[in-house]
């Protein structure tokens, strides 16, 4: 199946305005990509190169198949639609309430049912480990509380792409890893990169990463094998 | 020279097409009828509540200084010189047309606009507008639109009470002080028939457009401000460009009638 498909994820050796930074990754429909980089503006960075919000000074961004720079605006936001994303710094705008959040993306882009996309939010918030769907602001939740929000907000439109900037808050939710790693795979085949600022998470053998990345200076370096 | 003489009114022009073109944005999601998320919704109720509740007891109370300052010596004046029949129609030109827009788009502006640039300065320094935006979510339907639509409204309907208030006022204190009790009614009844048609359109379009500038214009500002600019900047910009758009549209729509 996946062979046929165009990759979800192609980064051609894109560059950026910092000097000496390239990236080149191709992920497939059910590949997962583990990145680490040691400071967490990398990560954003690689998000928004990802996602099409950061342009290229050369190269190519393809998702599934579509080079971003060939979108016009609307398209870009119908791709991005099909792409679940977590955000390092939560991402939750202050007056909306953390459920109106969770479903937003959904209601924007075409779904029209409000009523079973909130109880497939509040479904997937107990996965999680959430009673329901949280109805307050997210400044009264706790950040595990969000975290694990922000990973029902990701899978919430069955994305064919995911992208986590540090879904695990660098080990402060660990109670999030087995039920994320779950839902992972139920997204199948659904593509996965996994940022992390987190050296033990990046090395975790339980994560079936098909790919392992380092984000530096250099921009994205392959690791071939993890030593022991 | 050439370059550094174009360069800021190439930016100015480009400016002007960006405000002009969420205008057109702004009034096609006004124009739907039915289908808008909830979250949209809901937003445009708040929106309309803050600028509405929060505008009342300021355009009442500018509406009987106005009636005071404006109408009460209009009446008092004209009744000296004998120009009663001038009077409606001076009334009607100047604070039906002229003022009246001018002064609540302002003071929609100062009471709603700016806590809309302050809400969406908040919104870029937290991270969700990134957020919202990697997301595909649409800000202008999301934050831009409902604002600009729900300034309109109630600029509208605070122009109609503050026109009502400042007449009946001014009325009022002519017929208590100025001993002309036929003033109130009269006054009133001379200004409505003072309007001509263009009178009767040219006002609230004049509300409605002014209204909508301010949300559009404040929205544009505060979306696409840069991302190290304080909300101690951000402000003040966003006041000053208000108060640009109201200004030029009121002459624009003044001179097209």
């Amino acid at each position: 199946m996946s062979a046929t498909l165009p990759p979800a994820l192609e980064l051609i050796d894109v560059r950026t305005a910092e000097a000496g930074e390239r990236f080149s990754l191709t992920l497939r429909q059910g590949e997962i990509a583990l990145i680490q980089a040691e400071e967490t503006g990398r990560l954003s960075r690689f998000t928004e190169i990802c996602l099409g919000a950061l342009p290229a000074a050369g190269g190519e961004v393809r998702v599934f198949g579509q080079d971003w720079s060939m979108l016009r605006p609307e398209e870009v936001r119908r791709q991005r639609a099909r792409i679940g994303v977590t955000f390092l710094d939560g991402g939750w705008p202050p007056q909306l309430s953390v459920a109106e959040s969770v479903t937003l993306q959904a209601l924007q882009n075409g779904e029209r049912d409000d009523e079973s996309l909130r109880e497939r939010a509040s479904e997937l918030c107990r996965r999680f480990g959430l009673p329901g769907l949280p109805l307050h602001l997210p400044e009264r939740l706790a950040p595990a509380e969000l975290a694990a929000a922000a990973c029902a907000r990701a899978l919430l439109m069955r994305p064919r792409l995911l992208i986590l900037e540090r879904p695990l808050l660098g080990g402060r939710v660990n109670e999030l890893r087995m039920p994320l790693l779950d839902a992972i795979a139920a997204a199948y085949p659904a593509a996965c990169v996994w940022l992390t600022a987190s050296l033990s998470y990046w090395t975790d053998e339980a994560i079936p990463a098909a790919h392992r990345y380092r984000l530096g200076q250099q921009g994205l370096t392959r690791v071939r094998a993890l030593t022991a | 020279m050439l370059a550094t003489l174009g360069r800021p009114v190439r930016r100015s022009f480009l400016e002007l097409l960006h405000v002009l073109a969420l205008c057109v944005h702004v009034a096609a999601w006004a124009m739907r009828p039915i289908g808008r998320p909830l979250p949209e919704r809901r937003e445009f109720f708040r929106r309309l509540s803050q600028a509405l509740l929060g505008g009342l007891m300021p355009v009442l109370v500018l509406g009987v200084l106005i009636g005071v300052g404006l109408v009460f010596q209009g009446i008092s004046w004209a009744g000296v010189a004998d120009q009663r029949g001038l009077l409606a129609s001076v009334l009607v030109t100047v604070l039906v047309r002229e003022l009246a827009p001018v002064l609540i788009a302002t003071l929609i502006l100062g009471r709603s606009g700016i806590a809309v640039a302050a809400e969406l300065g908040a919104l870029r320094t937290s991270g969700a507008e990134r957020a919202l935006a990697l997301q595909g979510v649409d800000l202008v339907r999301l934050y831009a639109a409902p604002a600009a639509v729900a300034q309109a409204l109630a600029c509208l309907a605070l122009g109609i009470v503050f026109v009502a208030v400042a007449l009946i006022s001014g009325s009022a204190f002519a017929a208590l002080l100025g001993g002309q009790p036929e003033a109130l009614l009269g006054s009133l009844d001379d200004v409505l028939r003072a309007m001509r048609p263009a009178d009767v359109l040219i006002f609230p379009a004049k509300l409605l457009v002014t209204g909508g500038l301010v949300g559009a214009v404040v929205a544009h500002t505060a979306l696409t401000a840069p991302r190290n600019l304080r909300t101690a900047q951000l402000l003040p910009a966003c006041f000053i460009r208000g108060v640009l758009a109201i200004l030029c549209s009121s002459v624009a729509l003044s001179l097209a009638a």
